[in-house]
């Protein structure tokens, strides 16, 4: 804040005497004088439709960056209502304080009907809930296809009613967040799911897979929950798994049933989890790079994991990586 | 679809026309790239010379080029990659003007890489800087640019880029 003021001061008055990084500004003329320097550049971005200058600004890595364009001159002042991706990053307890008020005051300012994108890294959306709740309801209305909801701290944020039924959703990333009990989903279009520490019990994971039948990857990292995953959906692909999440109680074990996945990945610490491929019989690429904690002493070892590792090394011709 | 599959095995060309009345020639399957060729050929158009009035030639060649590159069977990922991160560091007015064509021409990815070149050069600027940039003289009174970071506090905190590169 301090520096942008300095900054503004010296663009006014250029003769003031200042040091340091603003050295540079000093040396510019008035800004009257640069334009006469090339005045093509300022013909050019003036020509520019404000179709495409929202675009541009849409780009921008967040939407308080793309709110300061505001200032650029008038004609730049409304641009940021029009942006169709909203990226909110309130990864702070400070950030979140103004970030929040900001965000509805945001929503009410918007003219645009499309949002494209929503992504919002929150560090603790449960205290939120309420704000983010409408949040959401609002880009559903705008037919968002790309949501993602980060959660930093540790508390689950549970999913608002609304937002089930999104059919225009493509890709969701989520962390720390949960669904609600006796919901039912139907994402149908949804293309790509990536969740972390996000706790799907055996139901959750059934009621998913039958809601989403545009599903072509799924990737979930600390995963935890659920001991029986049955993947009759044709369209998906490839499943990722990273990192069980043992601190976790209950029964550390899962059988996976896919019989039209052709590529899984499963990687990091599993600790004591045990997984057992039943059915897996289209698959074409297998990355298996976990590490695993075993406690048993005698030779039964081998023949425990086997159980895992055949139906991978079965299909040995058609593994690529196979570790 | 029975047009795309004689084109395999002929080849067909189209001529483009700039706006300053140069005039060039290129395969239809590179050209269609461009959905408002593409348009045109579909509705027969293309038999004659296709005049681009709102393309001047400088900017036709550097389009010309892109889609070269990235029509589907001359060129590897790697090679489009390095290809896309040269095109980039053109000037940013030959970039506005790049992004001018392909929104005209209707070419998603290089209107897409064009707008996010300008995005990336104004990234985490302050507004004096972008203004700078853009060569923009602001409009705003010292008493109007006071109300609006008044307005809107959140926007202006955090370490902004002063630098013009």
């Amino acid at each position: 804040m301090l520096i942008s003021q300095t900054n503004l001061q010296i663009i006014k008055e250029p003769v003031e005497k200042t040091q340091g990084e603003h050295t540079t500004v000093m040396k510019k003329p008035k800004l009257m004088e640069t334009i006469a320097e090339d005045d093509g550049a300022l013909d050019r971005i003036n020509k520019l439709p404000e179709s495409l200058l929202a675009r541009i600004i849409s780009l921008l890595p967040s939407t308080k960056n793309a709110v300061r364009t505001c200032l650029v001159s008038k004609r730049w002042q409304y641009l940021w209502t029009s942006i169709d991706n909203l990226t909110l990053l309130c990864d702070s307890p400070s950030e979140a304080e103004i970030c929040v008020p900001f965000v509805d005051y945001a929503f009410a300012q918007r003219i645009s009907s499309k949002i494209r994108k929503f992504y919002l890294d929150c560090w603790d959306m449960l205290s939120y809930s309420l704000h983010i709740d409408q949040w959401l309801t609002y880009v559903i209305n705008s037919k968002v296809e790309h949501v993602v909801l980060n959660s930093t701290f540790f508390k689950v944020y549970i999913l608002p009613q609304s937002f089930y039924t999104c059919s225009s959703l493509v890709t969701l990333g989520l962390r720390n967040c949960a669904f609600d009990k006796g919901v039912v989903i139907s994402w149908k279009s949804l293309k790509t799911v990536k969740f972390m520490t996000v706790e799907l019990d055996d139901e959750a994971i059934v009621k998913l897979l039958t809601g989403c039948h545009s599903l072509e990857t799924m990737e979930l990292t600390y995963f935890h929950g659920f001991q029986h995953l049955e993947i009759k959906n044709i369209n998906l692909k490839t499943l990722k798994l990273h990192n069980f999440w043992q601190l976790y109680g209950g029964d550390h074990s899962l059988e996976i049933v896919a019989p039209y996945l052709q590529h899984l990945v499963i990687s990091e610490h599993l600790d004591d989890f045990k997984c057992r491929l039943v059915n897996v019989s289209s698959l074409v690429s297998a990355e298996l790079t976990f590490d695993i904690r075993c406690e048993i002493q005698d030779n039964s070892c081998r023949d425990y994991h086997r159980v895992f590792l055949d139906p991978c090394s079965r299909l040995s011709s058609k593994v690529e990586t196979c570790k | 679809m029975a047009e795309a599959s004689s084109s395999i095995t002929e080849k067909f060309f189209l001529t483009l026309k700039s706006s300053d009345g140069d005039e060039f020639v290129l395969e239809e399957s590179i050209a269609i790239q461009s959905i408002t060729i593409k348009n045109m050929v579909e509705d027969g158009c293309s038999s004659s010379v296709i005049p681009l009035s709102k393309v001047d030639t400088e900017t036709l060649i550097k389009v010309i080029e892109y889609m070269k590159m990235h029509s589907s069977t001359s060129s590897n990922e790697e090679e489009i990659e390095n290809f896309d991160k040269k095109f980039v560091s053109n000037s940013i007015n030959t970039i506005l003007n790049i992004l001018e064509a392909a929104n005209f021409l209707d070419i998603n990815n290089l209107l897409e890489l064009c707008a996010e070149a300008v995005a990336n050069r104004i990234k985490n600027k302050t507004p004096e800087a972008v203004r700078k940039i853009f060569n923009i003289t602001s409009d705003f009174t010292p008493e109007e640019e006071a109300e609006i970071r008044n307005e809107t506090p959140w926007a202006f905190e955090g370490n902004l880029d002063h630098s013009l590169d």
